[in-house]
């Protein structure tokens, strides 16, 4: 179960739909700021 | 033909352009990607050789017409130059167009330099061995995944710009 876990935490987030929507709502926010910072 | 007008027609092939890319590339990782491994195996050519390249002729110049008429769009605005530079002094809007404008041109290398590239691999349109096959599916899935996750910030960042004063 615990390797499962590890395994999968392992795996490049993006094979997953649902961390890849995440990360790209991260890094929306993170340009937010970065606009933000430049103007 | 008067410039505003002009200026319409642009935004218009801009936008519409952008639905087929951005639609096409939602439609390859939220429909197409997950409903693969419950395809039988026989029913598999039917996406593999009809229904995927179609998708991918119209995806790749999709995104060919959009940057396109996007920077056309941008010149017109008068603001190309400032956008590229991120902003130029001109305001944070100037900033998160430039921002939505370099993220969209990474997603266009991506699809005519890796993606299709690899695709014309994995699908068998250009012959390789069976383990170059496999290793071009996985790229291309990885940086169409990559594409999906900027084009979040990226669409943000382009629509931003008509209401940045609310951020």
């Amino acid at each position: 179960m615990v390797s499962d876990y590890v395994e999968d935490a392992m795996k490049n987030p993006l094979e997953s739909l649902e961390k890849t929507i995440v990360l790209g709502l991260i890094l929306t926010v993170i340009l937010v700021y970065f606009v933000k910072a430049m103007a | 033909m008067d410039s505003e007008f002009l200026m319409f027609i642009v935004r218009w092939l801009h936008v519409v352009s952008a639905i087929m890319w951005i639609g096409l590339l939602w439609y390859f990782n939220f429909v197409q990607m997950p409903s693969m491994p419950k395809i039988p195996a026989e029913q598999k050519p039917a996406v593999s050789k009809v229904i995927a390249p179609a998708a991918l002729f119209w995806f790749r110049w999709g995104a060919m017409s959009t940057i396109i008429f996007g920077l056309i769009l941008a010149y017109l605005n008068g603001y190309l130059v400032d956008a590229i530079m991120l902003g130029g002094g001109k305001g944070a809007k100037v900033t998160a167009i430039g921002v939505g404008m370099w993220l969209g041109t990474i997603m266009w290398f991506n699809v005519w330099f890796v993606i299709w590239p690899n695709q014309k691999k994995a699908l068998g349109i250009v012959q390789v061995s069976p383990e170059e096959t496999a290793k071009a599916a996985r790229t291309a899935m990885l940086f169409s995944r990559t594409n999906t996750m900027l084009s979040i910030p990226m669409s943000f960042m382009m629509v931003s710009y008509q209401n940045w004063s609310f951020m």
